[in-house]
């Protein structure tokens, strides 16, 4: 050894300090480091767990969600095709009401009217029969002299006995 | 058929009687103004000649244009130019 250059000394002093120091740190630092280490690598393996189910639930969430909306939209849908038809039925319901009020009231509205049209025709008919007379009378007023009133007088009087006398009996 | 004018005669006197014997007084509505002569033959025609002249009364309306009417107690006839017009106009009421 010593041929060598190696100090025999030396070397077992380097060798007990190297076990002493690998001694010291293995006990005091490397120890409590690793031990820190697994720790820590357990923790982030229950943080990545934890993550992981955190994930897979906002996930069911999200599908659930999801799916809730999806309901909700084809209720919402289905409320609003409801609540069209049935606005549907009241509109036709209504205009047919209307239509036929309608109709009842141009019906009425016609009777009415021909009401009317046969009363103003009546009404017509009397002036015109009014008017006829009413000029026959000035007529005979204007135009019969007493010898005539006379002579019609007395055929008148002979009509009576022909027709009916039992009045002066 | 004719009747014989004695029948006649005896028919008139006989209603003269009755009407004597009611009290009945018949009026003569004409339209104008009738003589003696007039209203004598209206009588003859009428057949109330035998009648006395307060049993027959002569009343003058000119609105009946012409023609008579005749009346005793409630009874009316009327055979004035003025109720045929008027029975017209009824009839144009009715009928148009």
């Amino acid at each position: 050894m010593a041929e060598l250059g190696i100090d025999q000394n030396y070397l077992i002093a380097q060798l007990v300090n190297f076990a002493i120091f690998f001694a010291i740190f293995k006990f005091f630092i490397a120890k409590p480091l690793m031990t820190y280490v697994r720790k820590q690598r357990t923790q982030d393996e229950q943080r990545e767990r934890i993550a992981r189910d955190l994930q897979k639930r906002e996930e069911e969430w999200e599908m659930e969600y999801k799916e809730r909306k999806h309901k909700a939209q084809q209720e919402v849908e289905a409320v609003l095709k409801q609540a069209k038809e049935d606005g549907e039925k009241v509109k036709n319901t209504i205009i047919e009401d209307a239509q036929k009020e309608g109709e009842v009231l141009v019906a009425k509205a016609k009777k009415e009217m021909e009401r009317e049209r046969i009363a103003l025709h009546e009404e017509m008919r009397k002036h015109a029969a009014d008017i006829a007379v009413v000029l026959v009378e000035q007529a005979f007023a204007q135009y019969l002299s007493a010898d005539a009133k006379k002579e019609i007088t007395k055929r008148m009087a002979q009509e009576a006995t022909k027709r009916d006398t039992s009045i002066l009996n | 058929m004719k009747i014989s004018p004695t029948i006649k005669k005896q028919l008139k006197q006989c209603y003269a009687e009755q009407v004597r014997k009611a009290g009945g007084v018949i009026y003569v509505t004409v339209a104008c103004e009738f003589s003696d002569r007039d209203m004598a033959e209206v009588r003859r025609i009428l057949g109330v000649d035998e009648l006395d002249k307060e049993q027959v009364h002569f009343r003058v309306d000119p609105s009946l244009l012409a023609g008579l009417i005749i009346q005793k107690g409630s009874d009316v006839v009327d055979l004035s130019v003025k109720g045929k017009l008027r029975r017209v106009k009824q009839t144009l009421y009715m009928y148009g």
